[in-house]
């Protein structure tokens, strides 16, 4: 066969690549581990195919052997390779077949997943990294002139030679393209049951660095980890060789066992935006649970994440808007902003029509909310939606009462204030779950309409994170000014309403249905 | 929205900012009964000391001169909280003093904490303001908020007078 002589190997002599792959093959190491030690860069020839492979192998095994009395590897060379291979523990061997493949398309079909591309991600043994060191020092000892400047990352890894080889064997399986930009990831976690046994020694070695630690915050769930990828790289590059030498076996032993994989199948968060209207007084903006039982019947956040999660299948989802709104405040005018992170969404191939259609479904079922410009977003937009929660101007409509009559002057005296500075104390209501701290904002601008005597219509526009309510009735004189202290008599809310948040985000849409609600299209 | 609004909108009267947020518990002083304090408890647990109706302050129309919440070895305008846990409040309980009224006829008044919990904020416009606490008892001349524990929130409500409870002690206490 054609072996590629223009390809990258470490040494372009013949009878020493022989040599070093008959001690590979001794040492125990499958085909593309050789492959791999041999300096085999291109991802093109690990896809060739398998009789190839093992033809080329062949080829440099009858070059080395020619003068060798000892035929033993000579007549079935690959006999001590169909153990577990001494470098990648079965990783390119049994979990580089079709059957293994099928074996992920099965999970991702009963798991309901959809999907046109993919990326797979594998976690190699700890143990791997010192099994391939050991490798190296060995071949130092036995090929010096090839391998005495060469470093275990001059060695494609494992990883990379899985994914040359596999990506597009398991993409035909898949039927879907093996692509590094794909939100579908296919993690593959081999595990070697002795791999924190074969680590062992570093502890004794390096006490200070391989303390027990927590893999992260859910620690409880995943345990406890001593030996990392980032710690046992960091400490092999300062152990002299002779000491690892001592230490552990060069070459490596023949394992006793194939490595096991554990298969997960995740795809990247999407994000769905939009904006809301809510026209009703009892109805809160998430769902609100007091003392574990739960107050009304449901929220903004249901009804609009129902009939997402219903389409997009997600494991969970996080609903998050530019401020929020009480429950018994309406939020009209062009509504809040949304959006909805789904979590390993497992149905993802969606037109802009399905999310017309959805926001069709979402608005069907309640008269309570609308939602309008339902449109997928970039993770990146995201970061609009919290910028707009502090930054943005917010306008309200509040009626107010008053205890005496409030003379029209003074009414109208309001509109004369302009960017009135307000110290706030955090409102009381809210004391228990905020820190206490005195804020200041702004009111932009005011001005009332007299309803009657005692009651006045009160349009505001205001710094966000003001809180209005108690900017009317002053809660306890925390809040100065307040109306109380504007008009000089005792003011308080009766009702409000949200009229616009001035964050242009998302994009409006063409094609939107216009949402008017039922109570907005009495004139 | 439209100005025209439904009739039940223009009532004259509405329920006040106390009435929709919060519940009344009272606590009486140990060994002077006359001397009622109101304990206004919100939804949230927050709670808000105030002059009961029937203090003395209240019932006999005094003029206050001066509030001050230095009291025994305490200052509580040192009172300093961190964090939505407000680490760092000084703990009370039921008798520890809030602060000490002097009327404009020489007598002064202790008011108590009332109840166990943490010290949120007391009141500082009555420094200035003094008035208040006769003027508007039950909103801007509160005394002090206090933030019980939520293990202990049940049973400090349990420990203090409901309203009828508070209206048959008074009833009973000799004048």
């Amino acid at each position: 066969m054609d072996v590629g002589y223009d390809m990258h190997v470490f040494c372009h002599n013949e009878t020493i690549l022989g040599e070093i792959t008959t001690t590979l093959v001794r040492a125990g190491c499958c085909l593309l581990c050789i492959l791999r030690h041999l300096g085999v860069r291109s991802p093109h020839f690990y896809c060739r195919p398998w009789k190839d492979i093992e033809a080329y192998v062949l080829s440099l095994l009858h070059s080395s052997v020619k003068d060798n009395e000892n035929s033993e590897s000579k007549a079935n060379p690959f006999a001590i390779v169909k153990k577990p291979c001494t470098l990648c523990l079965g990783i390119l061997q049994e979990h580089s077949t079709k059957e293994f493949f099928e074996k992920i398309k099965e999970q991702g079909d009963r798991e309901g997943f959809q999907y046109s591309s993919f990326i797979a991600s594998l976690t190699v043994p700890v143990c791997a990294i010192l099994r391939q060191h050991s490798m190296l020092l060995f071949l130092k000892d036995t090929h010096k002139s090839v391998y005495e400047d060469k470093e275990d990352t001059d060695i494609p890894s494992i990883k990379d030679v899985w994914k040359w080889r596999n990506g597009p064997v398991l993409g035909q399986v898949l039927q879907a393209s093996f692509d590094q930009k794909s939100q579908f990831d296919i993690l593959l976690n081999f595990s070697y049951p002795e791999s924190d046994r074969e680590c062992g020694f570093l502890l004794d070695l390096k006490p200070d660095i391989f303390k027990k630690r927590k893999i992260s915050k859910n620690f409880k769930k995943f345990g406890w980890e001593t030996f990392t990828r980032a710690n046992v790289n960091k400490v092999l590059s300062t152990i002299p060789d002779n000491v690892f030498r001592s230490k552990f076996q060069c070459p490596p032993p023949v394992p006793a066992k194939i490595c096991t994989c554990n298969i997960s199948i995740c795809h990247d968060a999407l994000y769905v935006a939009g904006r809301y209207n809510k026209y009703s007084r009892l109805l809160s903006q998430t769902p609100w649970v007091v003392d574990g039982g739960r107050k009304g019947e449901t929220s903004v956040e249901e009804l609009i994440c129902a009939p997402i999660d219903q389409l997009f299948k997600p494991d969970e989802h996080r609903f998050s808007s530019s401020g929020r709104e009480d429950v018994d405040v309406r939020m009209l005018g062009s509504g809040r902003p949304f959006i909805v992170e789904l979590i390993n969404p497992h149905k993802v191939k969606f037109s802009q029509q399905d999310l017309t259609n959805l926001q069709r479904k979402i608005n069907d079922s309640t008269e309570d909310i609308k939602v309008r410009d339902l449109q997928m977003v970039n993770k990146e937009d995201t970061m609009v939606l919290k910028e707009g929660e502090t930054e943005k101007i917010k306008s309200y409509l509040a009626v107010c009462w008053t205890e005496n009559p409030v003379p029209v002057e003074k009414l109208e005296q309001l509109s004369q204030i302009q960017d009135l500075k307000i110290q706030q104390n955090t409102p009381i209501r809210v004391l228990h779950r905020r820190p206490l701290a005195t804020r200041e904002r702004v009111i932009h601008t005011m001005s009332a309409t007299r309803i009657d005597d005692h009651h006045f219509q009160l349009r505001l526009s205001t710094q966000a994170g003001t809180y209005i309510k108690e900017f009317v009735h002053g809660d306890f004189g925390r809040t100065v000014p307040n109306m109380t202290t504007l008009l000089d008599m005792d003011c308080d809310i009766l009702e409000l309403d949200v009229e616009s948040i001035e964050l242009d985000w998302p994009k409006k849409l063409e094609d939107g249905e216009e949402t008017i609600a039922p109570s907005e299209k009495k004139v | 929205m439209e100005v025209t609004k439904s009739q039940e909108l223009y009532q004259n009267k509405y329920p006040s900012v106390v009435d929709r947020y919060f519940r009344k518990k009272y606590y009486l002083h140990e060994n002077r009964q006359k001397e009622a304090f109101c304990i206004l408890v919100h939804s949230n647990r927050i709670c808000i000391v105030t002059l009961g109706e029937t203090h003395p302050i209240l019932s006999q129309n005094k003029t206050i001169q001066s509030v001050c919440f230095t009291v025994g070895d305490v200052n509580r305008l040192d009172n300093k909280v961190s964090g939505k846990a407000k680490r760092g409040a000084q703990t009370l309980t039921a008798s520890s003093p809030l602060c000490e009224i002097t009327c404009d006829d020489g007598e002064k008044f202790i008011v108590p904490a009332g109840m166990k919990g943490q010290l949120v904020e007391v009141n500082t416009q009555l420094l200035n303001n003094p008035r208040l606490l006769t003027l508007k008892p039950q909103t801007n001349g509160y005394i002090a908020i206090i933030l019980p524990k939520l293990k202990e929130f049940e049973s400090e409500m349990e420990r203090l007078l409901t309203c009828e409870q508070y209206l048959s002690a008074v009833e009973m206490t000799p004048t």
